[in-house]
């Protein structure tokens, strides 16, 4: 069974380099992106992905914003992937229901393992 | 209470973090030492795990990794950078790696943050291994060398990721005894209909009694081990109900609050309104009512009659702090719990089911639960005492759940054998084996034989030699029924 990640982020490099570390490193799983945050929220929606990689610094609504909003119809895993590093930040993302906060720049072996640890305590299943 | 078990030799280190942990609200359990870690991981529950490396008796790694077959998330504190921690992730098992020095605070984000990924039902972890006393005495032995061989064999991937991933030990939710007791009710008629109980105070906010009281298992199982029927079809799932939670806290205690839409003021009281029509003037019933009827308090006009020159505009509120009237004041809830105050749309929203035997797949079921005492009948015909599914306290006075219990006694020989169903589809792993151990030992049973469908996964083979487990391979209970006898006779 193919996973698929949503990567929401606006640098086309970065989502371009998340794609292809995934298909270097773990071929098994499908990458769909968006470049904005009303489109990513679009892209969980509709694509009900297996986790999500969520950038903070988005054009109009910010990642904390669109991960307030994931929160309110999905319990999807989500990882914060940002340039911000610092701990407030990093504090306000697990607080709106974040899963891990990766400070980039980040390693790519980094970023599978720590994508793999949050969906080892995940399935797809719901009392819905 | 959630309890946090840290596992540290650094007496400094121990003492901040229970400082940290106990300011926020946990509750600790220290070990010095790793066996010592395990040994309190095995006599008792947690919700989390802390380890620190280096540890004064036992390599910080190797105790993660067996502390992970207890199946808690981890943290683990070390010196190493966190390119290299996580690449040791998978084999290790720890959720987090924090390396020192590391701030406090951040600690106890990340501790609540995975908590919560923890408890969120739909990504429940897979029952993990039982914790009982005797795995903590297996673990004061010496390694030996097939010991240590096997738990480098954990270390190794052994499935292909995407199915290692995803696939949580999918228990055949059948051969659970617990729940071949349910069905066993269920296809006898006596329960029909199984409805939830709305319980606000529960964490999951809802319950399932009848069932609970009869597998012995709490709400959260109870609801997991239902979905899980249903999902195999064995059960139909009917809408119930839709509860609401904070999304903060996620308790369900909470309740509608309202607030003045101009001046954002609590204090809103319910009127009725009136409208006369002449001079336009909208106020309270209240306001209008004098000892003769109504008198205008704008105009001062007498009212006559309601649709002539006034009328009722119903049930509004009324803002005690600045006087707005409001038809649709801002309603927002308030939990109760952590008293944080969100608007209706941000709740968090559960649904509720029902449950009811489906008919249509009545056959099957029945064939399922039968297949079972196709097992206890091979060993009543080889003159064993069965129970099954047995309950059997043993030495340390901790009750033990066994597929079957079957007792003989020849006169001059006696058996007593522990044996439990264990079904994986990608090979039934090392913490099965374990804990057979661990029950047969603390009730001294003769003899532990494991019926692993549809078969052993090699690296729980060698657990299985180490600790003197019969291991019978079957891919189905008719099978099991007929290696057994072999491995039976006294």
């Amino acid at each position: 069974m193919a996973l698929k990640i949503a990567v929401i982020e606006d640098d086309p490099q970065v989502r371009e380099v998340i794609a292809l570390c995934f298909k270097l490193r773990w071929s098994e799983v499908s990458v769909v992106s968006a470049s904005d945050g009303e489109k990513g929220l679009e892209l969980v929606e509709t694509e009900s992905p297996d986790a999500v990689i969520l950038d903070i610094g988005l054009p109009g609504m910010d990642g904390f914003e669109v991960l307030a909003r994931i929160r309110r119809f999905s319990s999807v895993p989500v990882i914060i992937l940002t340039v911000r590093g610092d701990e407030a930040d990093e504090f306000t993302g697990l607080e709106l229901g974040a899963d891990d906060y990766i400070v980039k720049p980040f390693d790519h072996r980094e970023l599978m393992a720590r994508v793999k640890k949050v969906l080892s305590c995940t399935q797809a299943v719901t009392y819905q | 209470m959630t309890r946090i078990l840290t596992i540290s030799s650094d007496v400094d280190l121990t003492e901040q973090l229970a400082s940290a942990l106990d300011e926020a609200g946990f509750t600790i359990s220290r070990a010095s030492a790793g066996l010592e870690g395990l040994k309190l991981l095995s006599g008792d529950q947690f919700d989390l795990i802390i380890i620190e490396d280096p540890l004064a008796d036992a390599d910080a790694w190797s105790i993660c990794r067996q502390a992970h077959l207890f199946g808690n998330p981890i943290i683990f504190l070390g010196t190493q950078s966190q390119v290299e921690a996580w690449g040791r992730a998978e084999e290790t098992g720890f959720d987090f790696y924090f390396k020192k020095p590391f701030s406090y605070s951040g600690l106890i984000v990340r501790v609540k943050a995975l908590l919560r990924r923890y408890s969120i039902p739909s990504r429940a972890a897979p029952a993990e291994a039982e914790v009982t006393t005797k795995t903590s005495q297996a673990l004061e032995v010496e390694p030996s060398p097939s010991l240590q061989q096997a738990e480098e064999s954990v270390s190794q991937p052994r499935k292909p990721e995407v199915e290692r991933l995803l696939g949580a030990v999918k228990q055949a939710p059948t051969l659970d005894p617990r729940v071949l007791k349910l069905l066993e009710k269920m296809l006898a008629g006596e329960y029909v209909q199984i409805a939830p109980a709305v319980n606000l105070a529960s964490k999951i906010g809802f319950s399932y009694p009848e069932v609970s009281e009869l597998l012995k298992t709490d709400e959260k199982e109870t609801a997991e081990i239902l979905e899980s029927l249903a999902q195999h079809n064995i059960l139909e799932k009917q809408f119930f109900e839709t509860l609401f939670s904070c999304p903060k806290c996620e308790s369900f205690q909470i309740q509608l609050s309202i607030r003045c839409p101009v001046c954002h003021g609590q204090h809103l009281n319910r009127c009725p309104v009136l409208e006369h029509f002449p001079c336009g003037h909208v106020s309270p019933e209240e306001f209008f009512a004098t000892e003769n009827g109504y008198l205008c308090p704008k105009c001062r006009r007498e009212l006559k009659a309601v649709g002539l020159d006034y009328r009722n505009l119903g049930i509004h509120y009324r803002c005690q702090s600045c006087g707005e009237l409001c038809s649709s004041p801002t309603e927002e809830y308030h939990c109760l719990k952590c008293q944080a105050y969100f608007p209706k749309y941000e709740a968090r929203e559960v649904t509720l089911h029902g449950y009811k035997f489906n008919e249509a797949e009545r056959q099957r079921t029945e064939a399922e639960v039968k297949r079972k005492t196709v097992l206890t009948k091979c060993l009543s015909e080889l003159g064993y005492q069965v129970t099954s599914p047995a309950r059997v306290t043993g030495k340390s006075g901790r009750e033990h759940e066994l597929d079957i219990y079957a007792s003989k006694n020849s006169g001059v020989l006696a058996a007593n054998l522990a044996i439990d169903i264990a079904y994986d589809e990608r090979g039934v792993s090392e913490t099965e084996v374990l804990k057979l151990y661990a029950k047969a030992f603390d009730i001294g049973a003769q003899k532990m034989i494991l019926i692993a469908m549809p078969e052993i996964s090699s690296d729980a083979l060698p657990f299985a030699d180490q600790y003197n487990v019969i291991v019978t391979q079957a891919k189905d209970l008719d099978e099991a029924a007929q290696k057994l006898p072999k491995e039976v006779t006294l």
